[in-house]
């Protein structure tokens, strides 16, 4: 992992002694809401519906077993015991007291975390392939480019007041598990003819009212001229970004407006400018940065495990977490495993203080220390021996965390929706609850296979139902929640945005619409075809016609 | 006759807050201060004053009914707000049991019982 320098530690803990004082001078009055708005945004503090929220970055999704027990002991003694993993390799606490921030955030810094640039229309915390260094299909790992990146954008003074906010993400392998396409900038490490590996540059991916697939601005990209590439693009948009009008203001119109060509032309002659300057990053640098992440030493292993497979034929429900929750991993007889924060029933990517010390503990002695947070809203042991999978299932299975729905209808992701979100129509979490506890059969759910369902509460898409092959987006219909059904959306390399397929659901029906299109699903599918083949090779009619065409009431 | 409270959020930790009578603030809306149409202008400036004294953040007017446990707000966004969150009972008031059934009869789990 990366740890923090010199220059790390001081700019943190000056930005926690700082806003220590802004909060004492808010609170004694000295300061109003409107010159301190903009202060505790920029050191991730909201205020929301019911209170306080602190959104805490994990950059690139990568946490140590310490830095987990402390947002433990922060849950516990400053929020009501529990976090919530959002959609973007963040934690969010929901119940912070005002005078409490700046302990939360020293207590953050002692473990070298903070919210900085966790809001604000700045470059938001970097995200990565959760399986990052040991997915067994990965070119290189992205980490130590998401942890340059995380450097050049920390408190960059010319990107701090962009158009609007801008997310980049990075992944190693052509398997997209980072959704890098809905991305205002994706990087995907690629090899070229040459054998060299790069970075091929997409721009112009997001969801949100204008939901769109990033296109790419350059097919290969050296990488020691990722920050001079990178630092070009910013400054394009951040000069010809709209500023007007907030709803057009991510670079995602700039690219719809200009066409990808000329945006490519304008960076290209930026770029040719400030190319072989300062950002050019010295090769000592990187090699500075890639130490960090070198692999750990793993233990001679055999591939395969005997003694795993037997309680596997013999236990089925291990069976089960084997095949949805167990990733292949570069190194022989290890595996990535994945821990749902989807239990039958409860918010997705909610986490008691309880579990998340028990998961550190799991970590340091089944996972060298080290987990991951997914943008799937669930966590990553990223360095597990086979044949310790038997026993790493029996102890998370006691302590909730063992749900065998990775990547299935019940690995669900959704925003807070209204219970929480100031911004919300309706709420979401309590449907993926609901949707949750109608597909409670795991035999069930593994019939049914790979089906990502995620659920948004507003339009702004944190849910990113736009990508789910079932996407579910909350309206409000004169005071009464209503559910919009897209289908088709996918989030990876086969990204698409889904399509809305009628008028909306009132919220007693979603549900039952939901199995009706699971249904609909069964009914046509052929031997090894996932939801989401199904549908592209029968398009939306059938499903249309379930759930609009007569028997089938929506609106009830 | 439609009836008008005045909410805000507490400044020190956030929370929905009301004006009561007496001119304070408080977490229960049963203790609000009801406005008529015609009144809730007088309202909404008292409201904002506590803002200027920066007590409360945000002061605004919602409608409210009279329900079975008391004042309920009318909108759903009023009353998560009055009452709790729903994904959790353990975050739901305690003393507006039900306010936020599932439609389809799906309780939440209480966090505690996981």
């Amino acid at each position: 992992m990366y740890r923090y320098d010199e220059f790390d530690r001081a700019l943190v803990q000056e930005r926690v002694a700082e806003f220590r004082d802004q909060v004492a001078r808010r609170l004694s009055g000295e300061l109003t809401e409107e010159q301190f708005k903009p202060l505790r945004l920029m050191n991730g503090l909201y205020l929301q519906l019911n209170a306080y929220m602190l959104r805490v970055a994990i950059p690139y999704g990568v946490l140590s077993a310490d830095q987990m027990r402390a947002l433990a002991r922060i849950a516990r003694t400053y929020d009501r015991g529990y976090g919530h993993f959002t959609t973007r390799q963040n934690i969010q606490f929901n119940w912070p007291k005002l005078a409490d921030v700046p302990d939360m955030l020293a207590e953050l810094a002692a473990v070298e975390m903070h919210a900085i640039q966790t809001s604000g229309n700045c470059i938001r915390n970097v995200t990565a392939d959760p399986f990052a260094g040991v997915a067994a299909d990965e070119i290189e790992d992205p980490r130590i480019w998401a942890e340059i990146v995380r450097q050049w954008s920390s408190l960059h003074p010319e990107f701090s007041f962009l158009p609007r906010k801008f997310k980049i993400a990075v992944s190693g392998s052509a398997r997209d598990r980072a959704a890098v396409r809905f991305h205002d900038i994706g990087l995907i490490l690629r090899r070229n003819w040459d054998g060299e590996v790069g970075f091929e540059v997409l721009v112009g991916g997001g969801m949100g009212r204008t939901p769109m697939i990033a296109k790419t601005i350059r097919a290969f990209l050296p990488k020691r001229h990722l920050l001079s590439y990178l630092e070009a693009i910013l400054r394009i948009y951040n000069l010809m970004g709209r500023r007007d009008n907030k709803y057009k203001a991510r670079i995602k119109i700039l690219v719809h407006e200009l066409g990808i060509a000329e945006l490519g032309d304008l960076v290209e002659e930026e770029w040719l400018r400030i190319r072989d300057g300062a950002l050019e990053l010295p090769d000592t640098e990187i090699a500075r940065i890639e130490a960090a992440f070198r692999p750990p030493v793993y233990e001679d292993q055999p591939a395969e495990n005997l003694k795993v497979a037997a309680k596997a034929f013999e236990d089925p429900a291990f069976a089960r977490w084997l095949r949805a929750n167990v990733a292949g991993h570069r190194q022989p007889g290890h595996a990535i495993v994945t821990l749902s924060l989807k239990p039958e029933g409860l918010p997705p990517g909610d986490v008691t203080a309880d579990q998340m010390d028990a998961v550190a503990d799991l970590a340091e002695r089944f996972s060298l220390g080290e987990l991951r947070a997914t943008h799937e809203q669930n966590l990553v042991f990223p360095h597990v021996r086979r044949a310790d999978l038997w026993a790493l299932w029996g102890e998370l299975s006691e302590i909730g965390l063992a749900t065998a729905n990775a990547g299935l209808l019940g690995d669900i992701i959704a925003c807070p929706g209204l219970d929480f979100c100031a911004l919300a129509n309706a709420r979401s979490i309590p449907v993926a609850e609901r949707i949750s506890m109608r597909f409670r059969d795991l035999v069930r759910q593994h019939d049914i296979g790979e089906l990502r369902l995620k659920i948004s509460g507003c339009i702004n898409a944190c849910g990113h139902h736009h990508v789910g092959h079932i996407g579910i987006l909350g309206v409000d219909r004169k005071g009464e929640e209503y559910y919009q059904i897209t289908l088709g959306g996918a989030p990876g390399e086969d990204a698409a945005v889904g399509r809305i397929i009628g008028p909306a659901v009132s919220s007693a029906r979603i549900v039952d619409a939901v199995e009706a299109i699971v249904e609909t699903y069964m009914t046509h599918r052929r031997d090894g075809e996932r939801f989401i083949d199904t549908y592209r090779r029968v398009g939306e009619a059938p499903f249309k016609d379930r759930i609009y065409g007569g028997e089938f009431d929506a609106a009830a | 006759m439609e009836r008008f409270v005045i909410t805000a959020n507490d400044l020190r930790n956030g929370q929905a807050v009301y004006l009561t009578a007496a001119g304070d603030w408080s977490c229960c809306l049963d203790d609000a201060r009801t406005f008529t149409l015609d009144e809730r202008a007088d309202g909404l400036a008292l409201g904002r004053q506590a803002e200027d004294l920066q007590r409360v953040v945000g002061a605004y007017e919602i409608e409210v009914e009279e329900g079975d446990f008391g004042l309920r707000p009318v909108r759903l966004r009023e009353r998560i707000r009055a009452f709790g969150p729903s994904t959790h009972a353990d975050f739901a008031r305690a003393d507006a049991p039900g306010h936020l059934n599932h439609a389809d009869g799906v309780e939440p789990v209480r966090f505690s019982e996981r």
